[in-house]
């Protein structure tokens, strides 16, 4: 103390008693950062509260089929939808939410009817011995089911060949029955309330095949046409609901093709079947002979005067209103198409006009409802422009035009409109008539829209169903000052002309005008610290959700899907919202491939290629390359190509379908593009640039793909510079005889490899074989022998080969490779041996046996004769799997974790550690210890906690595809079939991130009781 | 003396069929032999001719070569790297009693004249069938440098047979320890009831003989005892 002992003086005293202040003010401080740090520490580390953080899931249900609103009396109005994923769901209409879906895997959903409150599905099924129909009934408030039956295969084969025409479903007016028509054939009644079947009627030898059923007082008629020369003729066959007594009559008709009838009423109506013949229009009331017949010449002049112009053939349009006998007839014209509405009186059995609907310059889409009194509503969909859509809302009984809407929707992004399903209520209000509408629309890409009155309410991506590849993109970095006005790329004359205090100010400004992020920056951060929250990224730029930049740790990338006809980018860090989605439908039939040919840097924008073929019978068929820029989905035109920029040169094409595409590993020095090389169907090879340098080392592998029996190497002559190249074969591999291959295996795309051996226990090191052209196939003998071959597809030498006995064909085989390993997965049929069940099989690939051993050369070349040690190892696995992903991160050093796609939708993540062939079927050596290995189990151990996806149900998992995180701890995980699932997964824990649990609070609160003390302790001035 | 002669032309007999018996079979055998022949092709050879043959015998798991058909000079080599900048060596093996049946594989010309004609087939074995050989040279780098000393392309072929090993299996039974060493650790012989508690047998013997009746009041009382003792409880980890 400087006071040196002396008495301090009242105002010295005042500063002691400040300085106490001071303290107790610190401490209260320090108390208080405490207890709030130990707060915070308490809210974590509960493991149920992760799940939906590091993760998200989307759930889909496809491509609607079949759809209806259905409005219970005490509740709101649900839609219901059978998919051509078949899926049926209930779909709230207020936002698109599913209430409730059921996945019907491995059926196919043919007919789909809703009544009272549930719904009856037929579903056909075709594994093997179990072919045949199955019907269900459930409940439409809970989608539970209520009964489930089967009917036995008749004339199974037709089932494929046609989209569900012979198969029909219809209720009795009193419903308490289900009738079902299947295959064309096979009636069967059933008791609505159990399923009891009332009476089976098989018609398997009679020539006509049935396609509809309409039910009436206490009559099924099933109507069916019976093929006769040229034409077909009408067979009405008709059964009593209660007893099933038969009678068949035949009508005497001619009639071109099933779309020239249409069968309409029924239930609480008489049924009609109303077809064209010739110049007429016939009609014929359903349980009598008498047929009415109108004539189109009479219709085209005095009753629709739109028809006047008809260039083309009628077509009918059936509404499906319960037991309405109105229906559409629709036609085209020279400029676009008309239509009018008809109704068949019930009293004459007559065909009337009732309205119509006029011409209109393009294709329309029509569908009907019933307002709340009964009263036919028809609505008309059309686009009027790339842009827009019209609906026109109709009530044909009363001629009247209730409203017209427009409405924006892209066409770029969904293409034209398939499918529309109305749902409307009318109010009266003394004269007047207004409308409400809401209407369900199905796109060409296969996406569902929800339009109401003026707007689109909501839309679901269902064409994300149809994916069939996905490429992660790397978000580019957000550009630095400097690099953004290219003072780097300056030249040296240009640098001279700026002084250098304009310069400085020029930074000073920015800087200025960078500071005004800062309070929000250190809020971010402050937080971020506080949570360990890292998806939180502290930087300023990315905060804004729409700008596409990268985050700090590497988290947030754009998924790119392919899907039949559509891209779509999704934003891996915005529980995968849609960033920008683009149709191609128009100028493409199908996809075939896509690729990231240039990644994000600063300076240029990423670029996607996506190769399409073209289906067309006149020109023949062509495939096409689309270059886009990945941020935006828009066309990429380089710099040096805009000044000779036309419609037509933003996408190339090639006049034939392209066999197989690869992407080579060189880019092309101006652009800094990736290389394309296609081999089209004649196999011939053509390159966009820069190939000739590269193609001496260009060999490459064609196959059959699964089902194939051989293997051919090629290797592209370099002998002309022409395009296309041409190919010569080099080797040939065919195997055993009856052999066809099964599966081929695949590797992450990424792929790096940290080390080049293995260490063991004794700090010796066994060498990784680490051949880059080493694929694995598995064939499958008729014998049920499973051939396993490690391939070498340079040179087409068979490395390794090993042959599993009492494989069963009926289950899938998976294999996966990645760096030295190859894993395989399939179902053993060994009853003897107590094998039954699936297997896994690990082989590691090693230069040598013994450890310290390399191969001779240095350079690895596939024309030395250097076979691998093969060391594996087999495990009995609990699950059957349907494909198998493997994480990869950004240098490959932590341990792979195989993702097992599992039959019960589930991921199951599965440490290497455990399938690891070096597993010691002994006691562990103090040497196996510092190896970390695990003893050998025969069963790969079923544990619940080795289960990523926690309780989602992942439908129909096609693919899981893996993306390395900027963190090396990290991989993105993303499974993707119907539904979406994606994560980040950390094979060897997080190494490189501060844990959860680590005391933050302890630190600071160290740090501040340090900074307190000095400041206590440190001597007064 | 008769019956011996007799007995002794039997037993020559039996001899004779037996020889012939193991005559036929290693005839059988040489049957089960597969031939194939070799054919080769230059880059600037319009047409595969005859190099070799190749004879397998599946009974030993053994394969030979044969230099037979054209003998090419060195100097047709030296011409295919002139005439042609795609210099490939195609080679393949057809079978001789199925021609259709054909494998076929390559190598890089320079490879050939690096390793001096020094060649290695191998061939692919699955039930007893060939389906594949893989065809590699004794170098794997070119060396431009080459100089021959002969003037004909004479080839030196190892021909190696492998067959496809049985595929891994899981080990179900239960796994015997084994020492660092690799040897079977050896589980303790098995003792006999007696074998292993003889002596917690031996004091209750002891007390049988010793003590007589008079001691019974003082074993209720040390039964007593020990009924008030402490409740179990969980061992504490």
């Amino acid at each position: 103390m400087d006071n040196h002992g002396q008495i301090p003086n009242p105002m010295s005293l005042s500063g002691w008693q400040s300085t106490v202040m001071v303290r107790l003010l610190l401490e209260t401080v320090l108390i208080l950062i405490l207890s709030l740090t130990i707060q915070v520490q308490y809210a974590f580390g509960i493991y149920a509260d992760q799940a939906g953080i590091n993760d998200w899931y989307q759930q889909y249900i496809g491509t609607p089929k079949c759809s209806f609103f259905h409005r219970p009396p005490n509740r709101g109005t649900t839609i219901l939808i059978a998919s051509e994923s078949n899926v049926i769901a209930s779909i709230k209409p207020f936002n698109g939410i599913i209430e409730w879906r059921q996945v019907l895997e491995g059926e196919i959903i043919l007919a789909f009817k809703g009544h009272n409150g549930i719904i009856v599905v037929i579903a056909a099924i075709s594994v093997s011995e179990h072919d045949g129909y199955i019907v269900r009934l459930w409940e439409i408030q809970t989608g539970f089911m209520l009964w489930e039956k089967k009917i036995k295969s008749v004339g199974f084969n037709q089932i494929n060949s046609r989209n569900g025409g012979e198969v029909d479903v219809v209720f009795t007016a009193d419903g308490m029955n289900v009738i079902v028509l299947v295959g064309g054939h096979v009636i069967v009644n059933f008791n609505n309330i159990d399923g009891r079947q009332i009476w089976r009627s098989d018609l398997a030898e009679s020539p006509t095949l049935l396609h509809k059923l309409v039910e009436h007082n206490q009559n099924i008629y099933a109507i069916g046409l019976k093929k006769s020369s040229k034409f077909y003729s009408i067979e009405v066959v008709t059964h009593d609901v209660q007893t099933g007594v038969l009678k068949s009559t035949s009508l005497s008709s001619k009639i071109g093709h099933i779309k020239d009838m249409i069968v309409v009423g029924g239930g609480s109506n008489t049924g009609f079947i109303v077809w064209k013949e010739g110049q007429y229009v016939r009609v014929n009331r359903l349980g009598s002979d008498t047929i009415e017949q109108s004539s189109l010449e009479s219709l085209y002049r005095n009753v629709i005067p739109s028809f006047a112009g008809v260039i083309g053939d009628l077509e009918f349009v059936n509404l499906n209103i319960s037991s309405r006998t109105e229906f559409l007839i629709q036609a085209p014209t020279a400029n676009g198409n008309s239509a009018a509405v008809f109704k068949i009186d019930l009293e004459s059995g007559r065909l009337t006009a009732l309205y119509d609907l006029g011409h209109r310059n393009s294709t329309s889409i029509y569908s009907g409802a019933l307002d709340k009194s009964e009263q036919l509503i028809i609505s008309r969909t059309r686009l009027l422009s790339k842009d827009l859509v019209k609906v026109e809302i109709v009530a044909p009984a009363h001629r009247l035009a209730l409203g017209s809407h427009e409405i924006s929707y892209s066409m770029a992004v969904s293409g034209s409109i398939k499918k529309s399903l109305l749902d409307v209520t009318t109010k009266k209000n003394n004269e007047t008539t207004s409308v409400a509408y809401r209407m369900l629309i199905v796109s060409d890409d296969g996406s569902i829209h929800f339009f109401k009155e003026d707007s689109i309410a909501w839309n679901r991506e269902e064409s994300l169903t149809h994916a069939t590849e996905v490429e992660f993109l790397d978000l580019p970095e957000k550009k630095l000052w400097t690099q953004e006005v290219d003072e780097l790329d300056e030249q040296s004359e240009e640098s001279e002309t700026i002084s250098p205090f304009a310069r400085y100010v020029r930074r000073l400004m920015n800087h200025i005008e960078q500071l005004k992020d800062f309070p929000d920056y250190l809020i971010t951060y402050v937080q971020r610290f506080a949570t360990g929250n890292y998806s939180v990224d502290p930087s300023p730029m990315t905060k804004a959700k729409t700008s596409l930049y990268r985050d700090t740790f590497g988290f947030r990338k754009l998924l790119i899907f392919m899907t039949r006809t559509k891209l779509v980018a999704l934003d891996t860090s915005n529980k995968g919202q849609i960033v920008w989605s683009r149709y191609f439908g128009g100028t493409i039939s199908e996809f075939q491939k896509i690729f990231v040919v240039r990644s994000s840097t600063v300076k240029y924008p990423p670029v996607i290629v996506a190769i399409g073929v073209q289906k067309n019978l006149d020109k023949g068929n062509i495939t096409r390359l689309f270059r886009l820029n990945a941020l935006t989905g828009e066309d990429f035109i380089t710099d040096h190509e805009i000044v000779t920029h036309t419609e037509d040169n933003i996408s190339f094409s090639i006049p034939t379908i392209a066999h197989r595409i690869f992407k080579l590993p060189v880019e092309e020095p101006d652009e800094r593009t990736h290389i394309i090389a296609l081999l089209d169907e004649d196999l011939k090879a053509s390159s966009l640039k820069a190939f000739q340098k590269f193609s001496a080392s260009f060999y490459f592998t064609l196959s059959d793909g699964i089902g194939g029996k051989s293997l051919n190497g090629y290797k592209v002559a370099i002998d002309k510079i022409s395009q296309p190249f041409s190919i010569s074969r080099l080797w040939k591999l065919n195997f055993p005889e009856g052999n066809t291959i099964v599966a081929i295996g695949h590797k992450p795309n990424h792929e790096k490899v940290a080390s080049l051996g293995r260490v063991l226990g004794n700090r010796s090191v066994l060498y990784k074989y680490l051949n880059p052209h080493i694929v694995a196939v598995a064939t499958l003998s008729p014998s049920t022998s499973l051939d396993f071959y490690l391939i070498d597809t340079i040179k087409g030498s068979i490395l390794y080969h090993a042959v599993h006995d009492n494989v069963s064909p009926s289950h899938p085989v998976q294999i996966i490779q990645v760096e030295n390993t190859i894993m395989y997965h399939f179902w053993s049929e060994d009853q003897e041996k107590q094998e039954k069940g699936y297997k896994v099989v690990v082989c590691d690939l090693y230069e040598s046996e013994k450890p310290d051993e390399r191969f001779d050369n240095l350079n690895f070349t596939s024309f030395a004769n250097e076979r691998p040690h093969v060391n594996a190892q087999a495990f009995m696995f609990p699950y059957g799997v349907r494909t198998i992903g493997v994480t990869t991160t950004k240098n490959g050093i932590p341990i792979r974790e195989f993702l097992f796609a599992l039959d019960t939708y589930q991921v199951f993540g599965l440490s290497k550690r455990f399938l690891d062939p070096r597993r010691p079927q002994r006691a562990l050596t103090n040497e196996d210890k510092e190896e970390m290995l695990i003893p050998y189990e025969p069963t790969i151990p079923d544990n619940k906690k080795f289960i990523l996806s926690y309780n989602l149900p992942i439908y129909g998992i096609r693919q899981i595809a893996t993306s390395p995180a900027l963190l090396e701890s990290t991989s993105l995980v993303l499974a993707y079939g119907l539904d979406l699932w994606f994560t980040r997964e950390a094979p060897s824990k997080t190494f490189d991130v501060l844990s959860e649990d680590f005391s933050k609070g302890t630190l600071l609160a160290t740090i501040l009781g340090l900074v307190v003390g000095i400041l206590i302790t440190k001597p007064p001035p | 003396m008769m019956v011996f002669t007799i007995r002794f032309a039997i037993a020559i007999v039996i001899l004779i069929c037996l020889q012939t018996c193991v005559l036929w079979g290693q005839e059988h055998g040489e049957s089960n032999e597969l031939r194939y022949g070799v054919y080769h092709k230059l880059p600037h050879h319009s047409k595969y001719s005859k190099r070799g043959e190749i004879v397998v015998t599946l009974s030993r798991a053994v394969a030979e070569y044969s230099n037979s058909g054209d003998v090419l000079s060195i100097n047709d080599f030296e011409n295919a790297d002139k005439a042609n900048n795609d210099p490939y060596y195609l080679i393949k093996l057809v079978d001789e009693k199925n021609p259709e049946n054909v494998m076929e594989s390559f190598t890089k010309m320079c490879l050939l004249k690096a390793s001096k004609f020094e060649d290695e087939i191998i061939i692919h074995l699955n039930r007893n069938k060939v389906f594949h050989f893989d065809y590699y040279t004794s170098a794997d780098q070119c060396n431009s440098t080459f100089i021959s000393t002969s003037q004909t392309a004479d080839f030196k072929t190892i021909v190696q047979i492998i067959k496809a090993g049985s595929g891994t299996r899981p080990k179900l039974n239960r796994a015997l320890p084994i020492n660092p060493d690799g040897t079977v650790e050896k589980p303790p012989e098995e003792k006999s009831f007696l074998q292993k508690y003889w002596w917690y047998l031996l004091p209750i013997v002891i007390l049988l003989l010793t003590g007589g009746p008079a001691e019974e009041p003082q074993q209720q009382q040390q039964q007593q005892h020990r009924g008030g003792g402490q409740a179990a409880r969980p061992a504490r980890q």
